[in-house]
């Protein structure tokens, strides 16, 4: 199990970094899936590579924060989805990396795709349970409904898979790992 | 000279480059190696940091002086330097009295930090140097005076009398033949230039282009400012190269990107014409490996010619051929500046990205080339040699080539026509052709 | 209509609950309901997809007070820049979501070509009403002034308030990088979408269809050249504010 490390400046830096190129990323690309009004992005790979590469704490900081920085503007009714979801996705990233050492390519695949999975069950609760409870007495959130999540669910597993092959090969470059060696 | 004062010389940027991460242990991120070792650098960074490994404290002005400025705004910068040793009010105080002192107007306390032009990005460092004075160890500089004007040599000698006073030393990096306040090594000439001997004229069209910069709240702010270009001729006829000269912060390289096109003028043009035909100029920027997009050399050349094999072949034949020039002239001339060439068949070098984009440009035909500060990173001889078989290659392309600097005695014997850029009272920008162009 | 101008609000936190009360409508859905269902009483006839069509006419009143607010607050300079963001995304989002439903009908479950369409307009409006709501907000706060608050604090607080600003300017460092980039990419390439050099795309009749892995190349080169010019001041901004850590009194 790789030791946690200090929490410095450096690390800061990088999560504000991390933050502002998982908005960027979420608000440019932005294929919207009709039955929802979600949307495909590819923001995930910075809250993937996060959870990879800084732990738990600060993948959930990069996916509580930084998609739902883009999400406040376009998107406001998801902020809370978003919000959980995300931060969520990165906090399992952390957690699962953290497990392995460094250099554990396996245990790292494994902590990404559970990320990808995180985001696409995350969604799923929303969209079939959560929203329309809400939706009875808050109107804006009575968007969806179990038929529309249940659609959503096949460009939620491709933003995931994304994310996930996305964060692993920044964090492969960052690692310097090489198979080859 | 300064007792506590020392001057170390070197052939290339990559030099100085490791001479300043060897003294202040600041980690500097390669930007032309490519994205792999870029991201293998940075990755390493963060695993080997550690803040208990607070070394000496060093004050630094980088070669390119916009570095090291991590706040937003030239008064943000200076508080912060000086909140290590004052409290946040006088801190903001001080700012504005060290920012008068080193020359900058207090309308720059506002201004982003990316706004500021080069010269004055410099001032800027001198004044953040000496707000760090009571706390650092010593000054270390590489280039200090590169991108000012002489007539302000006087802050940067003011700056080095302070740490003098506090038995300070200042460590100085150079690029040979830089221009430097008592340096006596001129840069010795021990090759002779092959300058290019055909004129071509061109012309340029100025009908007083007026730039606006709209009022910029994030993420930064900065207030709506004008700039109005203005010519006693609306066409100039000048012969290449043409160097245009003017004090700090006047607007050369807005001159130049209006002229390229990157900036579109509220009203008004600034085009070209030359053997190529008229239109927009290409650029080469001041921070030139900006250009190359984050890319490797070899990488970025591949990347802008993907879909022309024809241009992608004269850009890369360009390349060689002043690449090979280069190189032979400079191994024949015993010359240490080789290593600006770096390793043969390996192209990673400050140099060697300036003549990618640079062949890049001519390939693609224009009718003028604008090289913003093109001796940058690069010493004296190697600029002069540099520039020399950029021009023989443009010129045989039909493009004219124009480089804007603050060292005109740099290019010596290589220009042929010299535009200046002066502010008239009602704050116009006048371009007016010189006699000793 | 300088009682609609939100910057002249002096007080930071009267402007954040008036900014916050603006922006109700758009998060919970009241009382844009209620104007849909009032607006579908007015109506003296029958139609077709009454609920959805009176729903956007709900919409753009809604817009059009914010509109009001924004150009009151930043001027008309601005206030069309903004609207150019936001028609930007909200066009592309809403042409690409009907690119999708066509291409790809499953991902519209039950929903017609009407009410995918209708749901299409109703995305375009709610963004190019929350876009220009969301830079009047963010342009409303000072992020400097945070800054300065927080690394006035002292003892213990000193070093959080640090890692606050350090963070703020990372992520303004990031949107200062994206303009750079778009000066050189506009150098590069005249027509911004297409690469300058496209000799080779009249080689032949299918030679067009190069323009899909340019679009992706593209993508990825700005990517890459966003992350490495993002992170690469980053060790020199750590290094100054650890110092500034370090030495403060």
């Amino acid at each position: 199990m790789s030791e946690p490390k200090k929490w410095t400046f450096a690390t800061t830096a990088i999560v504000g970094a991390l933050i502002a190129l998982a908005a960027i990323a979420t608000m440019v690309i932005r294929i919207p899936i009709p039955a929802t009004t979600g949307y495909f992005n590819i923001g995930d790979v910075f809250v993937v590579l996060a959870g990879l590469w800084l732990g738990p704490l600060a993948g959930a900081i990069v996916g509580g924060v930084g998609p739902t920085i883009a999400d406040a503007i376009g998107f406001p009714v998801f902020i809370p989805a978003t919000m959980l979801t995300k931060g969520l996705e990165g906090f399992i990233v952390g957690l699962i990396a953290s497990r392995a050492s460094e250099g554990n390519v396996k245990v790292k695949t494994i902590a990404a795709f559970a990320g990808g999975l995180t985001v696409v069950v995350g969604y799923f609760v929303f969209e079939a349970y959560i929203y329309p409870a809400i939706g009875k007495s808050i109107p804006a959130f009575a968007i969806t409904d179990i038929g529309a999540a249940i659609i959503e669910i096949m460009p939620n597993t491709i933003q995931g898979i994304v994310g996930a092959l996305g964060g692993l090969a920044l964090w492969k470059a960052l690692s310097g790992y090489n198979p080859r060696k | 000279m300064v007792a506590c004062m020392t001057i170390s010389l070197f052939e290339s940027y990559e030099e100085q480059m490791s001479y300043f991460v060897d003294t202040t242990k600041v980690n500097l991120l390669p930007m032309t190696n490519g994205r792999g070792a870029f991201f293998k650098e940075l990755g390493n960074w963060f695993r080997d940091y550690s803040s208990d490994d607070i070394s000496e404290h060093v004050s630094y002005i980088l070669p390119n002086p916009a570095q090291g400025l991590s706040f937003p705004t030239a008064k943000d910068v200076l508080s912060a330097a000086l909140s290590m040793h004052l409290d946040s009010d006088r801190a903001e105080e001080e700012a504005i009295t060290l920012l008068l002192e080193f020359g900058l107007s207090p309308e720059k306390a506002g201004q982003p930090v990316v706004s500021l032009s080069g010269g004055e990005l410099l001032l800027l460092n001198f004044a953040k140097a000496k707000a760090m004075l009571p706390t650092v160890n010593r000054l270390v500089a590489c280039s200090p005076v590169n991108w000012l004007n002489r007539n302000r040599y006087q802050y940067w000698e003011s700056l080095v009398s302070f740490y003098a006073d506090s038995k300070k030393n200042v460590d100085v990096a150079l690029l040979r033949g830089e221009p430097f306040p008592d340096n006596d090594d001129d840069g010795k000439e021990i090759f002779s230039q092959q300058e290019d001997s055909r004129n071509l004229q061109w012309k340029l069209f100025i009908d007083n282009p007026l730039v606006v910069f709209p009022e910029i709240r994030f993420p930064t702010y900065h207030p709506q400012s004008c700039l109005q270009f203005v010519s006693n001729e609306k066409e100039l006829n000048l012969i290449s190269p043409a160097l245009i000269t003017g004090d700090n912060g006047i607007g050369k390289s807005i001159l130049a990107k209006v002229m390229a096109g990157v900036i579109k003028p509220a009203n008004g043009v600034a085009t070209s014409l030359s053997a190529n035909g008229n239109g927009s100029a290409r650029l080469i920027f001041q921070d030139a490996i900006d250009q190359v997009f984050g890319m490797s050399i070899d990488a970025h050349m591949d990347w802008v010619f993907q879909f022309d094999s024809t241009k992608a072949k004269a850009a890369k034949s360009i390349y060689s051929t002043i690449e090979r020039s280069l190189r032979e002239t400079l191994h024949d001339s015993h010359f240490a500046g080789l290593s600006a060439l770096g390793e043969a068949g390996k192209r990673s070098t400050l140099l060697q990205a300036k003549i990618c984009l640079v062949a890049e440009r001519i390939a693609s035909l224009p009718p003028l080339i604008v090289l913003d500060e093109p001796g940058w990173g690069l010493s004296k001889s190697v600029s002069r040699f540099f520039i020399a078989e950029v021009c023989k290659q443009a010129h045989e392309n039909g493009a004219a080539v124009v480089i804007i600097s603050h060292q005109p005695m740099w290019w010596d014997g290589l220009i042929r026509s010299h535009v200046h850029l002066e502010k008239q009272d009602n704050s116009n920008i006048l371009l007016s052709v010189q006699e000793d162009g | 209509m300088k009682w609609l101008n939100i910057s002249s609000i002096g007080t930071w936190w009267l402007r954040l609950l008036v900014l916050l009360l603006l922006g109700i409508p758009a998060l919970s859905g009241w009382p844009l309901t209620e104007v849909t269902t009032g607006i579908q009483m007015l109506v003296p006839f029958e139609l077709d997809r009454a609920g959805d069509i009176s729903d956007l006419v709900s919409w753009v009143v809604y817009s059009s007070i914010i509109w009001l607010v924004v150009f009151s607050s930043v001027g008309i300079r601005k206030f069309l820049e903004y609207l150019a963001a936001a028609f930007i995304i909200g066009l592309t989002t809403a042409l690409l979501g009907s690119v999708v439903r066509k291409a790809f009908p499953i991902l519209s479950g039950t929903m017609s070509a009407d009410e995918i369409s209708l749901r299409m307009v109703n995305l375009l409006l709610i963004i190019v009403t929350v876009v220009p709501y969301a830079l009047l907000f963010i342009n409303s706060f000072s992020a400097k002034n945070i800054i300065t608050k927080l690394t006035d604090a002292k003892g213990k607080r000193k070093t959080i308030g640090l890692h606050f600003a350090l963070l703020l300017r990372v992520i303004q460092h990031a949107g200062e990088v994206i303009f750079n980039l778009l000066e050189i990419w506009a150098e590069e390439h005249p027509d911004k979408i297409f690469p300058r050099h496209r000799r080779d795309w009249r080689a032949k009749w299918y030679s067009s269809a190069n323009m899909f892995p340019w679009a992706w190349g593209a993508v990825f080169s700005w990517i890459y050249a966003t992350m490495i010019h993002t992170f690469e001041p980053i060790p020199g901004m750590v290094d100054e504010v650890e110092n500034i850590n370090h030495y403060r009194r």
